[in-house]
């Protein structure tokens, strides 16, 4: 069942296309990282999707239902952190509960004191007096107090430290296994790796990969080092289809490998290699791909969108 | 329509400026009134004569002549820039704060992604606001009554006729309500919202001040909020002018409604 669907999503300001024609979805139970650099349009999608934008064209769809023209029905069941979480400063953590319950008309504190519990979180320091971590950690117990079937949380982890980081994880994979969805952005590739399901990539308001992890993984370029004997590095032209330069240094090439290993290795076998070393697919490139502005107009510039993943994820 | 936990909130924030302004309306027509009993009646008579007293007393009050006996002069208090002043800016400082300064904080995005329409979060914002109307004009009314008990006055005041001068003064503080909600509404920025209502009240006193100076210029000054806030009118007529009160409710009203209508539909970008 699909929680969030998005269609042909655009959003512009001015001649700025901040969400260019974007399509993706978000399967029931499901982690989604949502990633992309400064300015790739990740806010502007979620607050789309909160209804506190309009689109310009296109859909944008939560439980089924239009995220401007049903956002009240869809906020009751929607949890949010957004990425600079702002309190009212005269207010501590407590009462900020107190109030985001009364708001929402829940008959208790819901979820709020084991989480403020597990979070290690002093709740009655007024906010004036927090730290940007205990900020956050407040942030998130308003977005999770209510137990949400949609979590939508935008860099929850940039004020956090390691251990809470893992606190944080941990809560959100129980979260996924009895079948509540997250939507998780971020600009960290590793975090996004170790914790998601499935990825969404932005760059300039376009969507330029939408898939699972795995996937992504397996289209990620490998690093090869390559020793030639006596100086004997070939010209770029003599290079197979899928070996790119990164570096030459004396007689050692860096390179990387896009393609199965077994061409590659066979092409090697042609050639007077000393050394050579093949490293284990490495996604921190395929991500720079993504995200290099340059290649934005290159027809090398890689786009990937599976079916088997975010996109139509069961 | 009103969340009261959104109420609460906006009546919490603003409790101690609420608490300073009904002291400051009390307090102000209290020291007003023992300042014009310490004085001869002649003697006040006689500063309404100088041109510069007169005309301001004539752009506040509303009429030409002024109402030369002691109610007259007690309802000066009422018309007072500073208690204008005072006025003017409890209204706006809390609507720019829980309109656009939620937005300009950030924490609109803690408000306005709960299970609560912007309508009802715009009703429960300001509806709290319109409570304070009546209460600061009914506060300087008391002020006056209380004060009158303290001192000596040359002849008695007659606080009946100083009632409907409340209800007017109420009115067109329910029309800056309006007023600064869609100001507020409509605005990116607290200061920029703050800075436009500012402006209204400087030309509302200017409209009523050219209108002295040059009568031609009385339709426009039909523009002015204070062109319907006459309490030395109201005092010479002797009850309420139904057509002032109507005209400050609907501007309240329609302006109020059209703030609804802004809020509602617009955008609202990250702090």
């Amino acid at each position: 069942m699909k929680i969030v669907s998005v269609e042909s999503l655009t959003k512009c300001y001015g001649d700025n296309h901040a969400v260019d024609e974007a399509t993706w979805s978000l399967s029931q139970g499901r982690l989604l990282g949502f990633l992309g650099p400064n300015g790739a349009g990740k806010t502007t999608t979620i607050r789309i999707l909160l209804g506190l934008l309009k689109c310009d064209s296109g859909d944008a769809t939560i439980f089924g239902m239009h995220a401007w023209q049903d956002s009240v029905a869809i906020r009751k069941r929607l949890g949010y952190l957004p990425g600079d979480v702002r309190l009212y400063p005269d207010l501590n953590g407590r009462q900020h509960i107190q109030f985001a319950a009364a708001a929402r008309k829940m008959p208790d504190m819901g979820d709020a004191y084991r989480l403020a519990d597990i979070f290690q979180l002093d709740l009655d320091t007024t906010a004036r007096n927090c730290s940007k971590g205990m900020r956050q950690k407040i942030g998130l117990i308003l977005a999770m107090l209510h137990k949400p079937d949609l979590l939508i949380l935008d860099e929850p982890t940039s004020a956090l430290d390691p251990l809470m980081q893992h606190v944080l994880y941990e809560e959100l994979r129980n979260a996924a296994k009895v079948g509540r969805t997250v939507l998780f952005s971020s600009h960290s590739l590793a975090e996004v790796e170790s914790l998601c399901e499935d990825v969404v990539i932005l760059r300039n308001g376009k969507v330029v990969a939408s898939t699972a992890i795995e996937t992504l993984r397996s289209k990620a370029p490998q690093r090869v080092i390559l020793r030639f004997k006596e100086h004997h590095i070939p010209p770029a032209d003599e290079l197979p289809t899928g070996l790119t330069t990164i570096r030459t240094q004396n007689s050692t090439l860096h390179a990387r490998w896009q393609g199965l290993p077994r061409d590659l290795f066979s092409w090697l076998a042609t050639q007077p290699i000393d050394d050579a070393v093949l490293e284990p697919p490495n996604l921190e490139d395929l991500f720079l791909e993504f995200y290099d502005t340059k290649g934005c107009e290159s027809k090398n510039t890689p786009e990937l969108h599976t079916s088997d993943s975010g996109r139509n994820a069961p | 329509m009103i969340n009261a936990a959104i109420f609460r909130k906006t009546a919490r924030d603003h409790r101690w400026h609420l608490a300073i302004a009904l002291l400051a309306a009390f307090t102000f027509p209290f020291v007003f009134l023992r300042a014009l009993a310490s004085m001869q009646l002649d003697m006040v008579v006689q500063m309404m004569k100088v041109p510069f007293v007169s005309q301001l007393v004539s752009i506040l009050g509303g009429l030409d002549s002024g109402v030369f006996n002691f109610t007259g002069f007690a309802a000066f208090s009422f018309v007072h820039p500073l208690i204008l002043a005072v006025s003017w800016a409890i209204i706006t400082m809390p609507i720019t704060r829980v309109l656009t300064g939620e937005i300009e904080n950030g924490t609109a995005d803690l408000l306005l992604t709960l299970p609560v329409s912007r309508f009802t979060v715009y009703t429960s914002s300001t509806a709290f606001i319109f409570l304070i109307c009546p209460l600061l004009p009914l506060g300087e009314w008391l002020g006056l009554w209380i004060g009158s008990y303290t001192v000596d006055l040359p002849e008695p005041i007659d606080f009946a006729v100083l009632l409907p001068i409340v209800v007017n003064a109420a009115a067109m503080l329910f029309a800056i309500t309006g007023i600064a909600s869609l100001v507020s509404a409509a605005s990116e920025r607290r200061g920029k919202a703050a800075g436009v209502l500012f402006g209204i009240l400087i030309v509302s006193f200017l409209l009523n001040w050219l209108v002295r100076v040059w009568p031609e210029s009385a339709p426009i000054a039909r523009l002015s909020i204070l062109r319907y806030f006459r309490p030395f009118v109201l005092i010479a007529d002797g009850g309420l002018d139904y057509s002032d009160l109507a005209t400050l409710l609907s501007l309240g009203i329609v302006t109020w409604i059209a703030g609804a209508v802004i809020f509602t539909r617009k955008d609202i970008h990250a702090a």
